[in-house]
């Protein structure tokens, strides 16, 4: 099958009504949780996993895709017309998105990010199609070795490249592969951490968690945050002016051009994501511009390249779960555990065993993005209509829809009681400044980290010398030390030498 | 004004407290990873480490939690120190924490009255109660909301999607 007719099945599946109708759903929803502080997008797909139960796998994971990417472009609507990030890939658009809306730009800031967004998206979803397959088949060559060789090199980037501070993401990836030890061991049947209590024999689920950590914890943090007082920015949002000047287009393109590539990039990887995109495309454009000092003061391309890094990102998290079936951030982990509900097992497999749904997802973003074009852009006043819902009834909405998600993942009440306790822990680790997001992506591939070292020294005859004599996990495993010796070994070695100068 | 009004409302002073309360938070989370960690590393250990020249069920949880205690130790120790730079506590800037007293509370609530009254009920009255006494909204809009918020949610997830929500004793 040429790479036409792989896309032309893939249409066939995403423009069926039923998918279109996902397709838009989540889109929509995507857009209206990115305008909405406070509920982002890794909260919204955890509460919504529970009703994906029910659809066909594809166009659950088809509507989930349109959440994440709707998210993104959503959460530049707040950034720029009330300075509040929707989520946080949005942060950097306040810088410039806001000050060009308190000047009567805030039209052409909204009409740039989307235009950004969508060029990104679609340049996106042409990489996707092209190294997919490409990633897939170099995937079938890993045995076990290579794949925990790939699991410790995320996990590093996951410790390096995330935000906040390094040491506080490897405290939280410890924990995240400790919760991953609990239940019974594969091997041996032994039970770790179980305490005999029978529900904690198969570990925890990672939906539940996901809905404590992100959804009760966020409606926690934000029931102790004063109100904010938003000052909405004056904007028309009249088609017409939300359509940039030429001279904003010809200082755009440039940034659109390579904030897609970059996020695309920073997306492959492990522990990037959007928000690390969007800082890295901010900064790349200061460095770059011949006017540095229109930084921070308005400037376009603060707008177009984080916006379209972010949501090139976004969509490039997709190529190694459904290829290798390792997620790179945690709202991938959350679609991992979508998937594997409906009994499907990301990884190279997945592109030849089930290319309905592969193609199906793929060129579902083609349809998703042009949905977000072309009904966000004259929608957008609705959207920001959602800011007027008060925050403690949005909160206490959000709440139940969390308590009847978990429920109804098992029909269990103490489900329920389990994402509670990790609704406390998650927001008890917001205050001690430890992200949940390393945790739970620790938690994911925590288990395939010990099942990998476990066959892989089965394979070498008990022998950990397997790890480094064969190329490709040498090469993974040469690769995350390389990483660490840039992040801290040079900037040491560096600061030692001006010390003794 | 005397001299605690005063430093209540001397911005520089308090953020001087928030940071010194930061601190205390990030202390107080390394510790307790710190703690997770040598649970995780000594229950590895009694598990075994290693069967016949093979791994065994505690290797693992021993080799994680004692990476776990290590990166803990560190972090605390940057964590004290920098506690130790800054300025006492006086004035507390606490936030709403009744508020998250009254979410704590109203999730009990209303886990335990799942299995009792049944979610049409229980959610009903859960979301009343917290939109009247912790949002403090008036009762005609806790109510109607409550009421509304229940019934939409009863649709979709139980004629819907079919979900067997809990019915209750009755």
């Amino acid at each position: 099958m040429t790479l036409v007719d792989q896309l032309l099945l893939g249409f066939q599946v995403s423009l069926s009504l039923q998918n279109l109708a996902y397709c838009l759903t989540g889109v929509l929803v995507g857009t209206a949780v990115g305008v909405l502080p406070g509920l982002g997008p890794v909260a919204a797909i955890s509460m919504l996993l529970p009703v994906t139960f029910l659809m066909p796998p594809a166009a659950s994971i088809i509507m989930l895709a349109g959440i994440y990417y709707g998210a993104m472009y959503g959460g530049s609507i707040t950034a720029i017309l009330v300075r509040i990030p929707g989520e946080a890939a949005s942060i950097v658009t306040c810088i410039d998105g806001y000050e060009m809306a308190k000047r009567g730009r805030g039209g052409a800031a909204l009409g740039i990010a989307a235009f950004g967004s969508f060029i990104a998206g679609i340049v996106a979803t042409v990489g996707i199609a092209v190294l997919g397959p490409v990633l897939a088949e170099l995937a079938l060559k890993f045995g076990s070795p290579e794949r925990a060789a790939l699991v410790a090199f995320g996990l590093t980037l996951v410790v390096l490249v995330g935000q906040g501070s390094p040491l506080r993401a490897a405290l939280m990836v410890l924990a995240g592969l400790i919760l991953s030890c609990v239940g019974l061991e594969r091997v041996s049947g032994q039970q770790r951490f179980t305490f005999d209590i029978p529900y904690l024999y198969d570990g925890f689920n990672i939906a539940i968690m996901a809905v404590g950590l992100f959804g009760i914890a966020e409606i926690l943090h934000t029931a102790e945050q004063s109100a904010t007082d938003a000052k909405l920015a004056k904007a028309s949002f009249r088609v017409v002016d939300l359509l940039p000047s030429r001279e904003e287009w010809r200082r755009s393109a440039p940034a659109i051009g390579r904030g897609t590539p970059l996020g695309f990039l920073l997306g492959l990887l492990p522990g990037g994501g959007s928000m690390v995109a969007s800082f890295a495309s901010y900064v790349m454009e200061k460095k770059l511009s011949s006017q540095p000092e229109r930084f921070g003061r308005g400037a376009i391309e603060g707008v177009a390249g984080p916006e379209a890094a972010n949501n090139a990102a976004a969509q490039a998290g997709f190529v190694p779960l459904l290829t290798l079936g390792i997620p790179s951030n945690v709202i991938m982990g959350v679609i991992l555990g979508a998937l594997m509900i409906h009994g499907i097992t990301p990884g190279p497999r997945l592109v030849t065993e089930n290319p309905q749904l592969f193609w199906g997802v793929i060129t579902s973003m083609f349809i998703g993005n042009l949905i977000l074009l072309v009904l966000n852009v004259p929608l957008v006043w609705i959207f920001i209509q959602l800011l007027r819902i008060p925050v403690g009834l949005l909160s206490a909405l959000i709440m139940a829809f969390c308590v009847v998600g978990a429920f109804s993942i098992n029909n269990s009440l103490l489900d329920v009681a389990v994402m509670m306790v990790f609704g406390c822990i998650g927001w008890a680790m917001r205050k001690a400044d430890l992200d949940p997001a390393p945790l739970l992506l620790g938690f994911v591939l925590g288990t395939l980290l010990e099942t990998s070292i476990l066959e892989g020294l089965a394979i070498g005859y008990g022998k950990a010398s397997v790890f480094v004599t064969r190329p490709l996990s040498a090469a993974l495993l040469g690769a995350a030390a390389f990483v660490v010796v840039v992040s801290y070994a040079l900037p040491a070695l560096r600061r030692w030498q001006r010390r003794n100068r | 004004m005397n001299s605690a009004d005063e430093a209540r409302s001397d911005p520089a002073l308090i953020e001087q407290q928030q940071h010194r309360g930061r601190f205390l938070a990030r202390a107080a989370g390394s510790a307790t990873m710190a703690v997770l960690g040598c649970y995780a590393a000594l229950s590895g250990y009694r598990l075994g480490l290693f069967q016949l020249g093979a791994p065994d069920a505690g290797l693992f949880p021993f080799m994680f939690g004692t990476a776990l205690v290590v990166a803990a130790a560190v972090s605390l120790a940057i964590d004290l120190r920098g506690l130790s730079r800054a300025l006492p506590s006086c004035a507390g800037a606490g936030g709403e924490r009744s508020k998250v007293g009254g979410y704590f509370a109203t999730l009990a609530v209303y886990l335990a009255a799942l299995p009792v009254l049944g979610f049409l009920v229980a959610t009903g009255i859960a979301l009343a109660g917290l939109l009247r006494f912790v949002e403090r909204y008036g009762w005609r809009a806790s109510l109607g909301t409550a009421v509304g918020a229940s019934l939409a949610m009863h649709y979709l997830f139980v004629r819907l999607l079919a979900v067997p929500l809990p019915k209750g004793w009755w």
